[in-house]
């Protein structure tokens, strides 16, 4: 088979020629990956010929990128210089000898890994459980630690946003059920008309009656639904524009405006979130697009640690680690029954190998530690030390979740719990 | 006197007559009015291919929209409809042969420019279907 170029490489390629083009400092250069991974150059209209350093710009990808370059004729897309204006807050910008790059990327999937929420100054603690694939006890831990802080005194708010495979959602039986759950408001919210059901998307499970605080959960669908696939089909839409020329919402807006309305008629004191494992749309969306910590479910092997790899050298491409790195956190989830620390004492190197490559900074010789995201490999409380779970044969079925100080709950949770609290909810003061 | 802009409207009379006169093998003028229905319907579509709001970019005919709606697409909504051909149909049409003699419009030109609008009018037409416009 002849060498082809493929899409994986076109990033590097592009730096590549724009070295080797000579092309003179000062210069900006914008760049745009369609959505086929061609790569074109926008010059402003109006431009009889494109001026001489970007003609060897042109020739110089098409010879390096192959079928991900257009031929030199058709390689500059003119826009109207204030279209091109209006680009450049979705560019991520960086340097080349000198030159500045502005690189576009069009995705079906509206880029979601990478628009990351801008902090909230009000509203309650958020925590995202997100997982690489399930089976990692997500949702159980998700139940535990609301009825665990519900007994604290805390008004939990739990969404099942694991919409396709829906767990969480059986703290409540089924005749707890609420009317409407999440998928039914993403779809009359299409139609303007969601926020009437609100009231009716909360339930409480009869197990946390008796507790100090509250335990309210949102399931994925409500007990009025009958077309749940009906539905799910149209619950990722970007919400069309009510007018002619006006922009239609993006599908994470959406979602953050279900959040805060959930928030605004619950008053809750934190909120729990259930996300759909793996690199979906959903987990991007409640990953960068809330203001949120997350809890990262890990097991000690290599397709765990090369999955996150993809995430974070995705966000480190796009420039939004240091937007993102501080709400991330470990969870070692299935803990073996043997050789505990062993198998701990691994995983958190690998977690460390991982995270100093990619989120943590690098503090220069002589530089105070102080100053920068930097942890040691042995540090306490540091985002790659796990929050340990333990594996409990008595955790395959769904747990009682009124007896936590006791029974497989306990053994496996105390010291996730403790540390949760310590750590990711110390103003709480529990 | 200005009346405002409605690109679906515009799109759809200047496809229909474009239709009538080619059926009577009025070539040059059904041309000028397929260029023009592609342009009024991917502007009407502009927030769907794009994930934008229309901007300047409507001072430009379809000779240089056509690529710019194919190379800016993003979004689900456009994923939905089913993507632009990337190779431009109107890449040889122009606004100003509008002046230029009959004599240069043959049937296998005009027909290009014909399937070219035709794509947008099926993309209009699905995402009304879909109720997305």
């Amino acid at each position: 088979m002849n060498r082809v170029v493929t899409f994986g490489e076109t990033r590097d390629l592009v730096r590549k020629a724009i070295r080797e083009a000579e092309l003179p400092v000062g210069l900006e250069v914008w760049i745009l990956r369609d959505l086929i991974g061609r790569v074109s150059v926008l010059l402003p209209e109006p431009a009889a010929e494109p001026p001489e350093p970007i003609r060897r710009l042109v020739e110089r990808l098409h010879s390096t990128l192959g079928a991900h370059a257009y031929p030199p004729e058709r390689a500059i897309l003119y826009l109207e210089p204030e279209d091109r204006e209006e680009l450049r807050s979705e560019a991520v910008i960086w340097e080349e000898e000198g030159v500045t790059i502005y690189f576009l990327d069009r995705e079906i999937s509206g880029r979601r890994w990478v628009t990351i929420a801008e902090s909230e100054l009000a509203g309650p603690p958020r925590f995202v459980l997100f997982a690489l694939k399930g089976g990692l006890g997500r949702s159980t831990t998700a139940a535990v630690l609301a009825a665990h802080l519900a007994r604290k005194g805390q008004r939990v708010l739990v969404l099942d946003f694991d919409l396709e495979s829906p767990t969480l959602s059986s703290m409540l039986s089924p005749e707890e059920h609420p009317d409407f759950g999440l998928v039914e408001w993403l779809v009359e919210d299409l139609v303007d008309q969601a926020e009437v059901l609100v009231p009716d998307m909360i339930g409480r499970p009869a197990w946390s009656m008796d507790f100090t605080g509250e335990v309210m959960v949102v399931p994925a669908y409500g007990r009025r639904c009958r077309e749940h696939l009906a539905q799910l089909g149209r619950a990722y839409l970007d919400k069309p524009p009510r007018e002619v020329g006006g922009s239609p919402e993006k599908w994470v807006d959406r979602v953050r405006r279900l959040v805060r309305s959930l928030e605004a008629h619950a008053s809750p004191d934190l909120v729990v979130m259930d996300s759909r494992s793996g690199l979906h749309d959903i987990a991007a969306a409640l990953i960068v697009g809330l203001q949120a910590q997350v809890l990262l479910f890990a097991v000690d092997s290599e397709p765990t640690w090369s999955g996150y790899r993809i995430l974070f050298q995705h966000w480190a491409q796009n420039q939004a680690i240091r937007q993102v790195r501080e709400r991330l956190f470990l969870a070692a989830a299935l803990v073996p029954p043997t050789a505990q620390e062993e198998y701990l004492r691994r995983f958190q190197q690998h977690a460390w190998d991982l995270f100093r490559e990619w989120l943590y900074d690098e503090v220069p010789p002589g530089e105070p530690d102080g100053e920068w995201f930097s942890f040691d490999l042995m540090e306490e409380d540091a985002p790659h030390t796990p929050l340990p779970i333990y594996w409990e044969r008595g955790l395959l079925a769904w747990p009682d979740l009124r007896s936590l100080e006791s029974g497989p709950v306990q053994s496996a949770y105390s010291e996730f719990l403790q540390r949760f609290e310590r750590q990711l909810l110390p103003e709480a003061g529990l | 006197m200005n009346w405002p802009e409605d690109f679906l409207d515009a799109h759809e009379r200047r496809w229909e007559d474009a239709e009538l006169l080619f059926g009577n093998r009025r070539w040059a003028n059904a041309d000028h009015l397929y260029g023009l229905a592609a342009e009024c319907g991917l502007k009407a579509l502009w927030p769907l291919i794009t994930g934008r709001p229309p901007g300047r970019h409507q001072r430009v005919h379809v000779d240089r929209l056509w690529d710019q709606a194919a190379r800016l697409a993003q979004g689900g909504r456009i994923a939905q409809l089913g993507t632009l051909p990337n190779r431009n149909p109107f890449h040889n049409w122009s606004v100003d042969q509008r002046y230029a003699s009959r004599q240069h419009f043959t049937d296998q030109f005009v027909e290009e420019h014909r399937k070219g609008a035709e794509e947008i009018r099926n993309l209009v037409l699905q995402a009304r279907r879909g109720g997305m416009i």
